[in-house]
Formats: structure tokens, C-alpha cells, sequence
């Protein structure tokens, strides 16, 4: 058959006929027993001339199409009435050739059923069993005879009822003894139709069972039993279709091409083109399974954690240019399908159902039946599998499979001294980026709705997120509408997530703290060219970062801030507050139920942790909600300027930052490693930023630096400095803030001081939330809050006018005038990701210096060395041992070697 | 003068005699072999019928309407009806006799002799439809358990409402007959074209629904409701009913009263067979039924509501037959609550913009019942919120302080009807249970 189901043409139809008949006159009968299982062998297309129709055994090759073929009337044919298989009694002629002399031989009636469907073409399924029955009647006494029925070629003789089966002339034959006028008897076989393909790729074929009776000599030919050996449908081709993009036209391969290159969560179209040959209406519940390890599997409409594929419901266009969901079950027009529209009938396309419901197929037409399938986060990179198509589960024989082969893991664009992220549990998506520049930017406005008087219906004190786990609820009602909701969530409000959000939570002069109004009224609008962020901006879309199945997606296309990112809005309460744990501060109830990436660390921290992907839960580390986007399991944004990129303006993996195995880190996933006196009393002293008395034990929060500036006093002569100073466990959102980074308070880490400056606090206020001030003011050295006796010299003493000119932090050879922290401390999460060419004391991997010394201490790129090309030498300094610094800092030559500036301490 | 009172002594005692014979001929011996069942009804049985004479009065009628109606002979000296649906409720009330439905409290009697009121019979259990005065929902105290758990979707609990001991006032009532402590009935939202919240304000009786006179149809519904000011739908819905019970017994309206075999279809549906003949706890039974009986467990009596019909699962017919034809039917009125495309689609309706589907067993008598609900909306108790009690109705841009707490016949406190299926925080674990596990248990 060809790909539009034509049946391609057999051998002549006598062959088989005349071949059976050269084996019996030739007395090639050689027979086996009743309980050996023989086939019909293979004619061989070249050498019709040999006994090759007969039983052996079932061992033999399968048949060929030819020699099936020329035992059954042509494709053509099968659409032809044939003759029923019960019932085709026929009348017992004279006898034919010579009787025996003396006795007139018996009037003999034959009569063959058989088990296959009396309607249609008989159809039976390939390699099924048929039982055929034959009786012989007889009018006048008989003394005995010989019953036959041939047996079709490919056809296998199961149980010969008793008779035996002669391979050469593959025919069964029963002795019959004698019988009294009137008599009958019966004798029954079953025979087990081939398989298919048969070997010339038909999916289908006729088979006839022809019966006689010999009774010495005198022949009374018995009826003819016909059938059709085909699946209920025969499934010969498919063809894959991609979808570009949701609400994109579908892309149709060519048929039988396999699909390569598959990505994950793309939607792709099988299509598997079905032809009943039967004369009667044939009726499937089509069903999507792929091949697994455990044979194969349904293709769910809800995919689990392990399941690879999943039936997915396809976006289409609408009138205003947006897109929306389709429907779960459409009719494929039959004009697409084939250009001639003779051939084929309308079939069906299912999306986001499997089984689809109950299709029926006319007799003799073609259609296409096709599935849109989705590969989930659990299909594997460069996997193959394929799919196929069953009625409700139960195999289809002959039905070919569509092989699709996933895509390579696509490649991830990191920011320079960026380090590719792992994950344990292969959810880390590697797309390409995008750029920046192309991801929109919203205004943050009040919600359109924010303004609707709505009865106010939340008492004080009372909660609306927190309700859902208890079986009963009122809540659900503010937010979501059964059936007049606006938003395809079911909500009340269309638009982004945070239009449902601001209903509540962005009330223009509300000063209640759930308010988000005032986190963002001071925020400046995010730049991404500069890698200028001042907010997590909640307005850019909308079930991105979560998809409609629940399936967390970090991709970098999607790299955007909504509230449901860190707010799992039926989880969310304000019942607790974060706990400070020695392995970091937990998440508060306002965290709970939000995925959340958890680190696992290596002991080596030049190594990437891995990462699983949990909903926090009490307990969950709070730094762990950050991490999912801020860390090696999101894909980080790339450079946004091309090269070079400012190294101020790198996009770090925080997990590998905060690894407590660095040889210095803020003490965020732990207490840190500096547990001195003068660090003790650092995090003791006093400052005019002061916020927090930490000790060396103490671990601190993400937020304790990245949060809402109008939560603390932004300048010393603050009025309020000293006043509403949030403790530690106090909520600290980090929505938005007035200073770049969305830090706390004031740092300056882009530029530094120009020639004419002083000191100002300000500069540097965030270290001072924790910090004393005392070291970088006391230019004498006597400060005990530090072990570094020249942070004041630096900071607030040093002479100035020796710089190139610039203030930029990132150019070399910049500064004019007083050092600020960042230059020393560049790198201030951690000792990691220092920048290259400076020997610090710290680890080193594969023989090279990763920085990463003790102290946080790794120098800013305005620092250079001694030597053009040469490496920054910091040595710390210890109890029996003088430290030095060997560098060019604001023009100014650091060489111990030299004796200038007397650069040791 | 003299005259009028002869008159009147006379009509009085013509009505007294009439009120008599609606007491006592129509009592519940007839049972579901009463005056509306389509064959004493339609024709056949000849022209003896002998049904007409317990409703309509040829020349002593004056209920307006048209219909010919009887008096109301329960008060003293003969009155009109309110409207038809209090004639109704002169059989189907809260007293009296003539039925063994009580659709005022929201219960059904068991038969009780000729002449003793409904009341005198046990009461054989809630109906499933509400009452429009009081219910017997167990709206509070539903229970679920967790019975699957599918990572990204969930929709896999067992959820049971069960029957209260008490009846309760009904805080949303599908119509409103005398003495309904609710307000907001008579209102079909979603009727009519897009852009309107609702049509058919005060325009609602009994008959709107339900033919009194029998239909063959499944408790003789109109397969095309009509009332004045509805928009109604184009094409009648059929809602086939099982087969009448064998004479003397009474078709049991009742919420679903027994437990099947686990993971057997009938675990869910009770059979016809199952509930002709009651006799059950009338403090049992389950509101929360995603299946429901009367299930032909027939493609053929499928509802013709463009929902594809036939639905085969794993090649086993599923029994969700007459929840199609009962979702069908309520959108005839309903019209734009119809959903077959998922709640993701935009329906192109400003007010119902997108919906919950309302197809297979998420039918529409899943989380509503018929006629009335006592379901709370007032509070979540442990929040003190009163959010579910301060919803719009679908057009509305404020809400009248009398629609406050309408429970718009849901059958769970607040919105347990979205938690009776859904888990949106994914905390739940598999096999985790909330609230008292009701009697009987599935599974």
C-alpha cells in the first residue's frame, strides 16, 4: 500500500491454486502431525514453479506479500461483497472422477463456517486465531472419505481438530468413517492469521479457506470460507508538525520524517493517517501512548514529576492579536489533508485530552487522526522515544511509530565570571538569552481596579492567603470568580498577576504595611543597559515564571519579577516572621508555599552547588527564594553591552558566592569564618547608619542589604535615624528601593571618590548598618574594631590628586582621591569571582590562583599592579608576620620591594 | 345584603368541600403513580382522566394565572394563591399532605397512609435539590481527603457534604415562595446575550421548571423552561429519567443514601434500583456528588448540549450522561454559564470573560443544588473574613446590602465548594483528610 493507502498489485491470482495442484499431482504430500504447528510458506516471486505453498513449520520466514497475494483477490477486491463465513453450505455435486465399483458413493453436503465477523469483508485482526467448522452430511450411506480445507498462504494451522496437515499441498485433512443416511459429522480448525507488515509493507490481505470432501475418488467441493486479514484500522503513515511559537502556525514535515531537535516545552502536532478497509464503519477511541522503559505508556494530560510528555492544549490567535487557549478536540477538514479531497474523510486533532473521544472511520475512507504533545522538564536531552497510536490502550497491529528525538541542551550565555549552574534534579533550562533591552518595561501604576470601591471586607488582623489548606475556606471569593471572572485564572481582575494583586495591595494612600504603593513610589525605572535595577518589577507579565500545569520554568526569556514569584498568594500569611538558624535565617510565612532553589554545597567552592526546586516550607532557607533567580539554577542575564563589560555590572551566581566553604563570605548561608575580636567588636561598635548589633555568630539575611529603602533612615541627619529601625526578623521586602541593587541603604561600589572629596558616611552607610564606623574615621590606627590599621588612612586620611583622572571603579588606573570600601572589597558577598590577575591567599584550582582570600579582601579593576601585566600581591597579615599590599592604587605605587609608601603593616 | 351573604355562606362551603378533596384525594398514596406523571397524563389513558379535578376548578377557580386553580382552603374562608408556586406548595410545603416531597424544608416523607399528613411518615432524607425555606445541607462540615496526588494539578480529592441533623434557613433560594427568608431569587444570571448580567427579575414559578402535568422527563422538567422576561435558549433539553418504579413504591428524591464497591462505578451512582424503596438514615447521605443516579449509562440519552457525547475512558462508558443533560439543561436559562473550552478561554462576554468548565462531572448540580441552600457565606470563622458573603453578582457594580450572604445555592460554607476539588497550595498530601469523615464513606 502507498502512503495514501492505495493497494499496491499482488502476482497473478492462480498461482497459489496452480501450485497446490502441481504438489498434489506430483504426490508431494509430505504431512506432519495434527499437533505441530505449520504455516504456510512463502511463494517465492521467482520460482513459482516449486512446491512452494505447504505447511511447515512455524518457524519458517514469514510469507511473502506475492504469494498472499495471489492467494486473494486484489485491494480492489476486498471492497466487494464476499461471500459471508457462516452458512455457505453448498449442495454436494455428482461425483467427478472414478468411484468405487459396485456401491453408488453417498450424497455428500459440505458446509464451513467460520469465527470471523459476519459483516463486511470478514475481517479477522492480524495474527489472531479463526476457528472454521465443517460438517459433512450425507444422504445415502457412506462408507468413509477424506474432509479437506486448504489453508491459506502465511495462514498457521493451531490445532488441526484432529486432522492432519499436509504441508506440500497446505491443506488439513480429516478421514471420516462411515456414516448411515442422514448422518453428519464435524470437525473443527483453527488457524492463526499472519502478522503485519507483511514483508512488502501491506498492511492487509484476503485469505480462502476451501473445503471438499473425496470419497473414493469422487470430489464434492465444499464452500468457500473468505476473510480479511487487516487491523481494525490500518495505521501506515504519520507525519510530525512543531509549533513555532503558542498561537503559531503549525509546521508540517514531511510525512514518515522522523522529528529531531525537539526542545522542551514546545508544542508539537503527531499526526498518524488511518484507512479502514473494511466495508463496514470501523470505531477506535484513539489513544497517545510513547515507548518508555516500561513498553509503552499513555501520554498524560497532566504530567507528572517523571513523565516526559505530556498532551498539551495548543494557543490560538484571537481578533485583538492576543492569544488564548484552544479547545481539547477539533475536526481536521479532509482538504487539508489531501489535495484531491477524494480520499480522504474529516479526522480529528485532540489537545490536552488523551484517549480522544470515540472516532469512527467509514468503510474504505482515510483520515488523520493527530495529538499536540508537549515534552516536559522531564524529557531527557538527545532522548528518542516515539509515539503511537491505540485504541484505548489496546495495540493496533501493524500501526507504525513516530520517532522523536529531544533537542540538545541548549547553551547558556554567562555573564563573564559567571559559572555555569547545576542542578540535582535536571530542571535547569539552557536556553539561549535574550537581550535585555527587548524586555518591557511597565510603568508601575495602580491598578486600573485599585480605585473600585470594594466593600471592605478584610478585618484587621485578618487574612485572605493563608486559609486554603484547612478544607473549608471563604477566601477563594476574593480573588476568584466561577463564572463572571475577568482573568484566565478564574480571577476577578484581567490583565497581569498584579492587577489581582494591587486590588489589596496598592491602594493609592494607604499606609497599611500590606501596601506595596509606597515600596515602589521611590524607586527609580530599572535600566537594563546599565545593569541599573532599583526594583523587582511585578507589572511585566503574567504566568510567566509558572505555567499553566504548574511546571517552574527559569528560563531567561521569561526573566521577569511577578508577585507569585515569591509570594504563593494561597499559602502566603502573616503569621511568623523569619528565625535565625545557624544555617541561615528561614523563610517568614509571607515566603511560605513560593518555590524556592535549595543549594547544595561543594566543598569546593570554586565548584557550583547544585540546586532542588522545593516549596518553602518552614524552615526553608530564606536566601533559598533568592537563589532561584539570582542563582547557577535560573539562566543569569547575559552582558547586555558586549565586550567588555564592566566587571561592577557582572551578574553573579549567588549560590556559588555564598557557599560557606569560601575561604571569606557575608554570613548568609552561615556564620562567618572571621571570628576575631576585631570582628567582634566591628559588628559591636557604633556607626551613624547603625542598624543591627551582629556578632561573629550571627547570620544575615538577603534582605538585611537588598531591601526597601523606606524602611530604614537613608542619611545620618535623618530625623528618624535611630527610630523605627527594623529588627533583624522585621519584614524587609525587597520590591523595590530608592538605591541601585534595591540595596538597603546608600553604597557606592561604580565609582570612587574624586580629588576633592572628604569622607562621607554616606557613601558607604550600608557597611555601616553593621559595621563600626571608628576604623575608617580614626586615620591614627587605634581603632580595635578592625585588624587592618589603615582603613582610616584609606578611607578618610589618605592623600589625594594622584589618580589618572577617572572615577570609574572599572577603569584601570582610576581614582583621584580617598579609597572607598568597594575598591579593597570589590567582591563583597564573597571571596569568589575575583577579578582576575590577583594573588590573595585564597584557593586555588587546577594551579591557578581563584582569588578568594580571607577578609572579603579582593581589589577593584581601577587597581592595578605594579607591573603592567604582573599580578596584585595581598598578603595578610598574621600573628608572626607582617602584611603587604603590592599594587598601584589611585596612582599610587604600593611596593614593599621599593620601600614605597612603607606598605607593610 | 342577605343576598351576598347566602352567597357567600355558599361559596364558603363549596370551598370548605373543595379544600377536603385537595386534602384527601390527594394524598400520597399515589406517590410516583401521582397526578404528574406522563402517562396519567398524556392522552392515552383515554378521556377519563381523573388527574385534572386535584388542581383546577372549572367555574369556582379565581387564582390568578389563568390556570383555574383551586383555592388555598387552608385558610379559613378561602383565599387566592400567592402565585402557582404557592399552590404548589400545598402538596409539596412543609405540611399538610399530598406529597411526600417537601421542597419548603427540604425533605422527603416516607408514604403514609390515605388522609394522615406527610409528617406523620418518617422522613426519609434530604433532598437533593434544597429546600427554598430551609435545607439540611451539612454545608459546614463537609469533608475531603486527598485520595491521589498529581504534582501540578489538583483535582484529586474524595469530597463529601454530608446531611445535617437539623434544617437550616436557606440563605439563596432558586425562587421565592412565601415565607423564603432570602432575597435575590427570581434572577436567571447569565440569561440572555453578552454583556448583561441577568434577565427574568421576579418572573419564576414552579412551572417555569417543572410541568406539572408530566413529561416523561427527568422530575418532569420543561425541556425548555419559559417564564416571562426569559431569554430562552433555542433547543430543548431532554432529561431522561429512569424508569418509573413498580406500583406502591416511592421514588426516593433523597441525597445519595449508600456506599458502593471502591473504585467500581457504583461506588458513586446509586441505581434506580437502589433507591425506589428509601428506608435509609435521613441524617446520611452525601451532597457532593460528582456522579449521580438516574444515569442511563446510555450514549443515547445523552444531552444535546454540544458537548461530545459517548465519552469512552479505557474503553468503559463513562456514566456521565446525566450530568451533561442536567448541565444542558440549566444553561436553557443559564445560557452563557456553558462552558466546554476550559476556564482559560476568553469567551468573548465582558461579564463572563472566563468560566470554571462545566463539562463531564463538573456539572452544574456538582456544586449547586436546585431549589435552595443554608450553605454560610457570611465568614471564614477562624479569619472573621466575609468575603464569599460580599460578592457581585455577574453585571453588578455594587452589591445590595439584602444580597449580602447569598449563598447562591452552593452546596459548602464559604468556598469549600472550590477546596471540595481543588488544592491550590499543593500542602495537601496524598491520603491527608480534613474535617469529620461523614457516614457512609467513600472512599
Amino acid at each position: 500500500m502507498d502512503r495514501k493507502g492505495h493497494r499496491t498489485a499482488g502476482l497473478p491470482g492462480g498461482l497459489l491454486v496452480a501450485t497446490i495442484a502441481a504438489g498434489l499431482a506430483m504426490g508431494l504430500m509430505p504431512v506432519v502431525p495434527s499437533s505441530v504447528v505449520a504455516e504456510i510458506p512463502s511463494a517465492s516471486p521467482t520460482d513459482s514453479a516449486a512446491p512452494s505453498a505447504g505447511l511447515v513449520p512455524s518457524a519458517s520466514p514469514s510469507p511473502s506479500p506475492s504469494a498472499l497475494a495471489t492467494a486473494q483477490p486484489s485491494a480492489a477486491d476486498s471492497a466487494s461483497p464476499s461471500p459471508a463465513p457462516t452458512d455457505t453450505a453448498s449442495a454436494s455435486p455428482a461425483p467427478t472422477s472414478s468411484a468405487s465399483p459396485g456401491l453408488p458413493p453417498a450424497t455428500v453436503t459440505v458446509k464451513q463456517t467460520s469465527s470471523a465477523p459476519a459483516a463486511g469483508s470478514h475481517r479477522v485482526d492480524p495474527g489472531s486465531l479463526l476457528s472454521i467448522n465443517l460438517t459433512v452430511s450425507v444422504v445415502g450411506d457412506l462408507t468413509g472419505g477424506t474432509l479437506s480445507d486448504t489453508i491459506p498462504a502465511g495462514w498457521t494451522v493451531t490445532d488441526a481438530g484432529g486432522g492432519t496437515a499436509d504441508v506440500t499441498s497446505s491443506t488439513v485433512r480429516w478421514v471420516v468413517g462411515s456414516l448411515s443416511s442422514g448422518g453428519s459429522t464435524s470437525r473443527t480448525l483453527v488457524v492463526r492469521a499472519p502478522g503485519v507488515p507483511f514483508s512488502d509493507g501491506t498492511f492487509s490481505a484476503n485469505a480462502s479457506f476451501a473445503s471438499s470432501f473425496d470419497q473414493a475418488g469422487a470430489v464434492t467441493t465444499g464452500p468457500v470460507v473468505s476473510v480479511m486479514v487487516a487491523p481494525v484500522l490500518v495505521i501506515d503513515h504519520w507525519s510530525f508538525a512543531p509549533i513555532p511559537a503558542p498561537g503559531a502556525a503549525p509546521q508540517y514535515l514531511a510525512e514518515d520524517a522522523a522529528l529531531l531537535d525537539e526542545p522542551r516545552y514546545a508544542d508539537v502536532r503527531v499526526r498518524f493517517f488511518v484507512t479502514n478497509l473494511d466495508t463496514t464503519t470501523a470505531t477506535i477511541v484513539p489513544q497517545l501512548g510513547y515507548e518508555s522503559s516500561s513498553g509503552t505508556s499513555i501520554v498524560p494530560a497532566h504530567a507528572s514529576a517523571t513523565d516526559p510528555f505530556r498532551v498539551s492544549t495548543e494557543w490560538i490567535q484571537i481578533a485583538n492579536g492576543g492569544t488564548v487557549l484552544g479547545p481539547t478536540l477539533l475536526a481536521i477538514p479532509a482538504s487539508s489533508l489531501d489535495s484531491d479531497k477524494v480520499t480522504f474523510v474529516d479526522g480529528i486533532r485532540a489537545m490536552g485530552i488523551d484517549p480522544a473521544p470515540a472516532f469512527s472511520v467509514a468503510a474504505g475512507a482515510r483520515t488523520a487522526i493527530e495529538f499536540t504533545v508537549r515534552a516536559t522538564v522531564a524529557a531527557s536531552y538527545l532522548s528518542t522515544t516515539s509515539f503511537s497510536l491505540s485504541d484505548a490502550g489496546a495495540p493496533i497491529a501493524g500501526a507504525v511509530r513516530a520517532p522523536l528525538t529531544m533537542a540538545a541542551a541548549p547553551p547558556i550565555a554567562l555573564s563573564p565570571g559567571q559559572r555555569l549552574g547545576q542542578d540535582g534534579i535536571d530542571v535547569l533550562l539552557r536556553y539561549a538569552l535574550i537581550a535585555p533591552s527587548t524586555i518591557p518595561q511597565y510603568p508601575l501604576q495602580p491598578s486600573a481596579l485599585s480605585g473600585v470601591a470594594m466593600t471592605p471586607f478584610l478585618a484587621t488582623g485578618t487574612n485572605v492567603h493563608d486559609s486554603f489548606t484547612s478544607g473549608s475556606s471563604d477566601a477563594c471569593a476574593a480573588c476568584h470568580a466561577g463564572h463572571s471572572s475577568q482573568g484566565s485564572s478564574l480571577t476577578v481582575s484581567a490583565g497581569p498577576q498584579y492587577g489581582l494583586c494591587s486590588r489589596c495591595h496598592a491602594t493609592p494612600g494607604s499606609t497599611s504595611p500590606a501596601d506595596i504603593i509606597p515600596d515602589y513610589s521611590s524607586a527609580p525605572v530599572n535600566d537594563p543597559t546599565t545593569r541599573s535595577y532599583y526594583s523587582h518589577d511585578p507589572t511585566a507579565g503574567t504566568e510567566f515564571h509558572q505555567n499553566a500545569m504548574g511546571e517552574v520554568i527559569l528560563s531567561p526569556d521569561q526573566r521577569h519579577a511577578e508577585c507569585a514569584d515569591c509570594h504563593q498568594p494561597h499559602v502566603a500569611s502573616d503569621a511568623s516572621g523569619p528565625v535565625q538558624t545557624s544555617g541561615g535565617w528561614t523563610v517568614s510565612s509571607r515566603l511560605m508555599g513560593a518555590m524556592a532553589a535549595q543549594p547544595t554545597n561543594p566543598t569546593d567552592p570554586t565548584r557550583t552547588p547544585t540546586y532542588s526546586l522545593v516549596p518553602a516550607t518552614p524552615g526553608t532557607p530564606e536566601y533559598a527564594l533568592c537563589f532561584k533567580c539570582h542563582a547557577g539554577i535560573a539562566a543569569l542575564l547575559p552582558d547586555p553591552t558586549g565586550s567588555p563589560t564592566p566587571y561592577s555590572w557582572y551578574e553573579l551566581d549567588k549560590g556559588v558566592e555564598f557557599n560557606p566553604n569560601n575561604r571569606s563570605f557575608h554570613p548568609v548561608e552561615a556564620a562567618g569564618s572571621n571570628t576575631s575580636a576585631a570582628m567582634a567588636s566591628s559588628l559591636a561598635g557604633t556607626s551613624p547608619y547603625k542598624l543591627w548589633d551582629l556578632s561573629t555568630n550571627s547570620t544575615v539575611r538577603c534582605s538585611q542589604c537588598h531591601a526597601d529603602s523606606s524602611k530604614v533612615p537613608q542619611s545620618a541627619g535623618d530625623p528618624t535615624s535611630g527610630t523605627n529601625v527594623p529588627t533583624q526578623d522585621a519584614s524587609l521586602p525587597t520590591h523595590a528601593s530608592a538605591n541601585r541593587g534595591i540595596l538597603l541603604l546608600p553604597y557606592r561600589d561604580r565609582t570612587t571618590g574624586s580629588a576633592g572629596d572628604t569622607y562621607a558616611a554616606s557613601t558607604v552607610a550600608l557597611c555601616l548598618a553593621c559595621h563600626a564606623e571608628a576604623p575608617l574615621i580614626d586615620t591614627t590606627g587605634a581603632s580595635a574594631d578592625t585588624a587592618f590599621s589603615f582603613h582610616g588612612l584609606h578611607v578618610s586620611g589618605a592623600a589625594r590628586g594622584y589618580g589618572s583622572g577617572s572615577t570609574s571603579i572599572d577603569v584601570p588606573g582610576g581614582g583621584q582621591g580617598l579609597a572607598t570600601c568597594a575598591e579593597c572589597h570589590f567582591r563583597l558577598h564573597s571571596s569568589s569571582f575575583a577579578v582576575p590577575g590577583q594573588s590573595l591567599g585564597g584557593w586555588t584550582s587546577g594551579g591557578l590562583d581563584q582569588g578568594g582570600g580571607p577578609g572579603l579582601v579582593n581589589f577593584a579593576p581601577d587597581v592595578q599592579p605594579v607591573t603592567p601585566g604582573g599580578t596584585i600581591v595581598w598578603v595578610r597579615k598574621t600573628a608572626t608576620t607582617r602584611g603587604s599590599c603590592t599594587l598601584v592604587c589611585h596612582g599610587v605605587v604600593h611596593d614593599p620591594a621599593a620601600g614605597s609608601f612603607s606598605p607593610t603593616y | 345584603m342577605g343576598v351576598v351573604s347566602v352567597w357567600a355562606r355558599a361559596a364558603a362551603w363549596s370551598s370548605l368541600v373543595v379544600g377536603a378533596w385537595l386534602c384527601l384525594a390527594a394524598v400520597p398514596v399515589l406517590a410516583d403513580g401521582g397526578p404528574h406523571v406522563a402517562i396519567f397524563n398524556n392522552g392515552s389513558m383515554g378521556l377519563n382522566a381523573d388527574s385534572c379535578a386535584g388542581c383546577h376548578r372549572f367555574h369556582s377557580a379565581s387564582t390568578a394565572g389563568g390556570y383555574l386553580l383551586g383555592n388555598n382552603q387552608s385558610v379559613s374562608g378561602g383565599t387566592l394563591f400567592a402565585d402557582t408556586s404557592d399552590f404548589c406548595l400545598t402538596c409539596h410545603g412543609a405540611t399538610g399532605s399530598g406529597a411526600t416531597t417537601d421542597v419548603a424544608t427540604g425533605v422527603q416523607y416516607a408514604v403514609t397512609s390515605p388522609g394522615s399528613p406527610k409528617t406523620a411518615g418518617a422522613i426519609l432524607g434530604a433532598l437533593r435539590s434544597g429546600g427554598f425555606i430551609q435545607a439540611r445541607i451539612g454545608s459546614g462540615a463537609a469533608y475531603r481527603i486527598r485520595a491521589t496526588y498529581d504534582t501540578y494539578r489538583a483535582l484529586d480529592f474524595v469530597t463529601k457534604v454530608p446531611v445535617a441533623l437539623s434544617p437550616s434557613p436557606v440563605t439563596s433560594a432558586h425562587l421565592a415562595v412565601s415565607g423564603s427568608p432570602v432575597s435575590a431569587q427570581d434572577i436567571a444570571w447569565g440569561n440572555g446575550y453578552a454583556s448583561f448580567g441577568s434577565t427574568l427579575t421576579n418572573g419564576m414559578e414552579c412551572t417555569t421548571c417543572h410541568n406539572p402535568h408530566g413529561n416523561g422527563q427527568y422530575r418532569i422538567l420543561n425541556p425548555l423552561p419559559a417564564a416571562a422576561g426569559l431569554v430562552a435558549a433555542n433547543t430543548p433539553v431532554n432529561v431522561y429519567d429512569a424508569p418509573l418504579p413498580t406500583s406502591g413504591d416511592t421514588r426516593n428524591y433523597t441525597v445519595i443514601q449508600t456506599a458502593g464497591t471502591t473504585g467500581n462505578w457504583s461506588s458513586f451512582l446509586l441505581l434506580a434500583s437502589q433507591v425506589q424503596k428509601g428506608g435509609y438514615a435521613s441524617s446520611s447521605g452525601d451532597y457532593w456528588h460528582r456522579f449521580v443516579p438516574w444515569s442511563s449509562y446510555n450514549g443515547a440519552l445523552d444531552a444535546p448540549n454540544g458537548v461530545a457525547t459517548n465519552l469512552v475512558v479505557g474503553g468503559v462508558k463513562k456514566a456521565d450522561s446525566f450530568d451533561k443533560q442536567m448541565t444542558a439543561w440549566c444553561t436553557t436559562c443559564h445560557t452563557r454559564y456553558m462552558n466546554i473550552d476550559g476556564p482559560a478561554v476568553d469567551e468573548g462576554d465582558p461579564v463572563f470573560t472566563y468560566q470554571h468548565l462545566t463539562t463531564g462531572n463538573m456539572a452544574c448540580t456538582t456544586c449547586h443544588v436546585a431549589h435552595g441552600s443554608n450553605a454560610v457565606m457570611n465568614t471564614d470563622p477562624s479569619k472573621g473574613t466575609t468575603y464569599s458573603a460580599n460578592q457581585l453578582f455577574p453585571g453588578q457594580t455594587s452589591i445590595p446590602s439584602a444580597q449580602v450572604g447569598n449563598s447562591r445555592l452552593l452546596k459548602m460554607d464559604g468556598r469549600g465548594t472550590c477546596l471540595g476539588c481543588h488544592d491550590p497550595t499543593g500542602m495537601v498530601t496524598q491520603g491527608q483528610a480534613q474535617g469529620t469523615r461523614p457516614s457512609p464513606y467513600l472512599p
